[in-house]
């Protein structure tokens, strides 16, 4: 009789093994499901093409050959417009940034005149992706002679409402007894800024800065738009133009795309908490 | 070190009017409290002061100097928040050097210079602070390794280490358990005796008002109520709102008409209460108070409607088994004083060194005056405790109108060697009328019945 | 009797710091408003100016016409085929994109030895721009070097979802990560009464943590719907808009309107594309602001 029991545990025991192992299965057959079309970048890439396609496009690489990516760096260019990217993409970053927190703090600590339509221009300009305003901004930039230029590139994209509004939040999360003691401790705005506000606010304002990294180092329209000369093509761009070689040099191509995406990689691994909270929290273009 | 003055200082926000015509001298050395509920413009008085809201009317004064349109930062004063406000991200003794860093002090010896610190001077002095209140070993941590204790003294530190000439203290004790409470409240204390230094101190608690403060200023609705050391304010209340705020049990009060018919009285349901002339509350004019509205005291006169207080620590009450048999004159005399109210025992709270006798009153006590029948002095007044209470207190005067219609109870204090009666018995109280406290209904203010029956008599 | 112990917070941060407080504000602002002025506002001008103008064939000179040429450009075949080929790419994209994410964060929310290594890879698709996915996915279903050599983009009854396919991919990261965060923010309190009420793990999910969730579902839905009227770069890369203008979407043709001669009507599909952003954005813009205010994170 005593042996009932002990069954009935083995039973639920073995139930809770096999429910674990199904989820398991479930867990990895999406992972597959979403790491496929990469590792299939990294078969192609890898691959001589030539070869791949006379061996009938297997799913695992062929004749590897790793000078693909020297290739795709040098011949494809993709060196010189990571170049472009990276610099297009530090200065939108840290604009960004650097803008919006200076106007979260007049938004957040600050009174002053019209405070509120300025408040509301700003929110306004949410409605005005880069898509809508493409067509006047790109003959601004002709008429400013700033096409192919570092200008011309990240110009629109120095300020950030999305930014000023999430950094906004943070700097009136600060509690009010804070700014008393500050006062109180004769900080002015200059102190107060860089020593409480910011300090107190990392978390928001690092996590705006992943997303504003992810959305600078992505743009696609805006430079395809303002960079008519190969010399200023951005790595998005590139890898574009690349895919549309013949299919003999399609490693390339993808050797390309790889790169490209190997800073995001970095920041997926780094940051991928500040990742998190940032596109949830704003949900820019990925 | 200096005197703080409000000068009919008055704050409104827009219609609200949070602080209302205040008038208050805090002295040089002194620790003052201001006492009162939640939302009375106690903190609101305090963050002017400081500097962090605008008066929008009246003159502050620190020391001399009028201080209206100075920056928090040169008043010279510290704060300790309720919350503490210490920056999270810093450490102990960044925290504690905050106010160093872009205030210009006094710096030691030079005569008294007044400059901005270097960087040692800081040092030096964020290691006496954190020597004097025991901080030397967390000076490195942020504040979020330390327990709430620890935080309250850095926050201390913190205002101590600028040498201000006034302490603001914003509740700075709410934070705390209760033990802890106890243990700060006895180093503040000690703080302000080895230093010196002004301290205005904010709080809800009257028992922290009554065991720190050298004085308190009570405010009800932006208004100063009365301001006096704390055995004056509690042993004198200017009004009901400061009678009623201060002790635990708040004081029993009881409304009533005044009667003056054979003798000051007061009428309370169908009984006299009365008020024998006793030398006690002469105190009133001693200069200890300053009841703002003392002036407003109105006539003691016939059919005027009060308010009768007392404390439940000053009543006895002989009930029960005792009663039985004997009689009123034999309850007088075991207690020393006239009988005041007779009652039935509602509940009993039972707290280790006390107990708190809750007694619903419906009847006079035995042998009252019945002075609107004019039926004759002495004759006993038997009401049973099986009367329904309300009935008695609801419609047992025909005269009707002084008391409410709602049930009326007083709280009686028994220590803990006194044995308590059962729920249900009918008891008596009894009180030394010095103790009593007599309140116009309308105003709230204190009347002084004895010093009024000595004039009536002298009239 | 007033209920307050300190001032509001509007009145009470007045006199913090020393006067000039105007100046110094719109110091701080004024790098953003000159961005805004430059690159949102004055564009915003300039479009409602050459809405009104039509230009010669030539792109050499151009004339008032008022509103004319909004009626005629938002009636054109071209206009209307560019709107609904975006407003197709969204209605494959969005539906696709929730149930996804929903699948992927509840099959992630649970509490599994390695669970975090799953968390990330489901996340990774972020990491992949949409060039790299649109290449991505030129590797999977290109006709003459995909792995599947389906003939979908080349067939225009097919084209526009096989470009769509690269979208729903490389949103799948986003769809998880804002569904878990959901997921996550639903309190365990009501799960477990839930539990003790009775309900199996499916009625749970479906009476519990779907109504919870729908706040969520908004944002996702706003986002992707965003996202979907952007669509681009894939179309460039996979497409170029063909087969026979199948895969045209609006922001496709608002690009390739930039022509002189067009600019009339380049404007007035970009003010028709403001319509449809801007009242996504004033749904974002009042998510965004209740979920800080009730803080869920």
């Amino acid at each position: 009789m005593s042996a009932v029991p002990a069954s009935r545990t083995q039973v639920h025991h073995v139930a809770r093994r096999a429910r674990t192992a199904g989820w398991y299965l479930l867990l990895t057959a999406l992972a597959v499901i979403i790491l496929f079309p990469i590792y299939m970048m990294v078969v192609r890439a890898l691959s001589t093409p030539v070869t791949y396609f006379g061996r009938g496009s297997p799913l695992y690489p062929v004749d590897v050959e790793w000078g693909v990516f020297r290739a795709a760096w040098d011949e494809g260019g993709i060196g010189r417009s990571m170049g472009v990217s990276t610099v297009a993409t530090l200065l939108m970053t840290g604009g960004q940034v650097v803008t919006a927190i200076l106007a979260a703090y007049a938004f957040a600590f600050l009174r002053f005149p019209l405070r509120r339509l300025v408040f509301v221009l700003f929110i306004g300009t949410l409605m005005l992706p880069i898509e809508v305003t493409l067509i006047p901004n790109v003959q601004t930039m002709r008429d400013l002679h700033w096409l192919n230029s570092f200008p011309g590139l990240v110009g629109p994209f120095l300020a950030s409402a999305l930014g000023t509004f999430l950094i906004h939040q943070g700097f009136r999360a600060i509690p009010t007894e804070l700014l008393d003691a500050a006062s109180l401790d004769g900080y002015g705005h200059m102190r107060f800024l860089t020593r409480v506000a910011v300090p107190l606010s990392k978390p928001v304002i690092a996590s705006f800065t992943v997303i504003a990294f992810l959305g600078a180092w992505n743009q696609f329209i805006w430079p395809e738009a303002v960079s008519t000369e190969t010399h200023w093509q951005t790595v998005q761009i590139g890898v574009a133009a690349l895919s549309a070689t013949t299919p003999d040099h399609s490693n390339i191509a993808f050797a390309g795309a790889i790169v490209a995406s190997l800073p995001l990689v970095v920041l997926l691994v780094a940051f991928q908490r500040q990742l998190v909270r940032g596109l949830t929290a704003g949900a820019v273009k990925g | 070190m200096a005197s703080v003055t409000l000068d009919d200082v008055t704050k409104r926000y827009g219609e609200v009017v949070a602080v209302d015509h205040m008038s208050l001298a805090v002295e040089d050395g002194e620790l003052m409290v201001l006492l009162g509920p939640s939302g009375c413009g106690k903190t609101t008085a305090l963050r002017m002061i400081a500097g962090l809201e605008d008066a929008t009317e009246g003159t502050i004064r620190i020391g001399d100097r009028v201080v209206n349109d100075v920056e928090p930062r040169h008043r010279d004063v510290s704060m300790v928040f309720q919350n503490y406000a210490l920056y999270p991200h810093l450490t102990v003794e960044k925290n504690i050097a905050s106010p160093l860093l872009a205030r210009e002090m006094h710096v030691d010896g030079e005569d008294g210079a007044v400059r901005k610190l270097s960087r040692t001077e800081r040092k030096e002095r964020v290691n006496d602070v954190a020597r004097l209140l025991g901080l030397e070993s967390l000076l490195a941590r942020k504040p979020s390794a330390l327990s709430g204790g620890q935080r309250q003294r850095v926050a201390l530190a913190r205002a101590i280490v600028a040498r201000p000439k006034v302490f603001l203290m914003d509740e700075p004790l709410s934070n705390l358990d209760a033990k802890l409470r106890v243990q700060t409240r006895g180093e503040i204390v000690d703080l302000h005796q080895r230093l010196g230094t002004t301290i205005i101190y904010v709080t809800h608690d009257q028992v922290e008002a009554l065991t720190m403060a050298n004085r308190i200023a009570l405010i009800e609705a932006g208004r100063l109520q009365q301001v006096g050391d704390p055995q004056s304010v509690y042993d004198r209340p200017a009004n009901l709102f400061v009678a009623r705020f201060l002790g635990t049990p708040p004081m029993n009060t009881v409304e009533g008409t005044i009667t003056t018919t054979g003798g000051l009285g007061v009428r309370i349901g169908g009984v006299t209460v009365s008020l024998p002339p006793t030398p006690g509350d002469s105190r009133t004019n001693d200069g200890k108070t300053e009841a703002r509205a003392s002036a407003s005291v109105g006539r003691i006169e016939q059919g005027r409607p009060v308010v009768l207080g007392i404390r439940s620590e000053h009543l006895q009450m002989l009930g029960g088994a005792m009663q039985e048999g004997g009689s009123s004159e034999a309850a007088q005399v075991a207690s020393g004083f006239e009988p005041l109210l007779t009652g039935t025992v509602a509940h009993v709270e039972w707290l280790g060194h006390e107990s708190l006798v809750t007694v619903a009153i419906g009847s006079g006590p035995p042998g009252a005056r019945d002075g609107g029948t004019g039926s004759g002095a002495g004759s006993s007044v038997a009401i049973t405790s099986s009367m329904p209470t309300d009935a008695v207190i609801g419609t047992g005067d025909s005269e009707g109108g002084d008391v409410p219609g709602s049930r009326t109870t007083i709280e009686v204090r028994l220590g803990a060697d006194e044995q308590s009666p059962r729920a249900g018995a009918t008891v008596t109280l009894f009180a030394d009328p010095r103790h009593l406290h007599l309140f116009d209904l309308a105003s709230g203010q204190r009347l002084a019945w004895d010093t009024h029956l000595q004039a009536a008599a002298s009239r | 009797m007033t209920l307050w112990t300190r001032a509001p917070a509007s009145t009470s941060r007045r006199r913090r710091f020393s006067g000039k407080e105007a100046l110094i504000a719109y110091a701080c602002l004024l790098p953003s408003i000159v961005v805004f002025a430059v690159f949102a506002y004055y564009p915003l001008y300039a479009l409602v100016q050459e809405a009104l103008r039509q230009s010669n064939s030539f792109g050499t000179a151009s004339r008032y016409v008022g509103f004319s040429q909004f009626s005629s450009v938002l009636s054109s075949g071209e206009f209307l085929s560019g709107l609904a080929h975006s407003a197709l790419y969204v209605v494959f994209t969005v539906p696709v994109g929730l149930v996804a994410g929903t699948v992927l964060a509840v099959s992630a929310h649970r509490r599994l030895r390695g669970i975090k290594i799953f968390q990330t890879i489901f996340t990774s698709t972020v990491a992949t721009s949409t060039a790299v996915s649109s290449v991505i996915f030129f590797v999977l279903i290109n006709p003459e070097v995909g792995i599947f050599r389906t003939n979908i983009l080349n067939d225009p009854r097919w084209a526009l979802l096989g470009v769509s396919f690269s979208s729903m991919w490389a949103n799948l990261g986003l769809c998880f990560i804002i569904v878990l965060a959901g997921l996550q923010a639903v309190p365990d309190e009501l799960i477990e009464a839930a539990t003790l009420d009775g309900f199996g793990a499916f009625r749970r999910f479906l009476r519990v943590t779907l109504p919870l969730l729908s706040p969520v579902y908004l944002f996702l839905i706003v986002v992707l719907s965003v996202f979907g009227f952007q669509a681009y770069a894939q179309i460039v890369v996979l497409t170029q808009g063909g087969p026979a203008g199948a895969t045209q979407t609006l922001v496709y043709d608002i690009f390739n309107s930039q022509t002189p001669n067009l600019q009339g009507v380049g404007a007035v599909m970009s003010l028709g594309l403001l319509v449809v952003t801007a009242m996504a954005a004033a749904v974002q813009f009042s998510i965004l602001q209740r979920r800080v205010q009730y803080g869920t994170r």
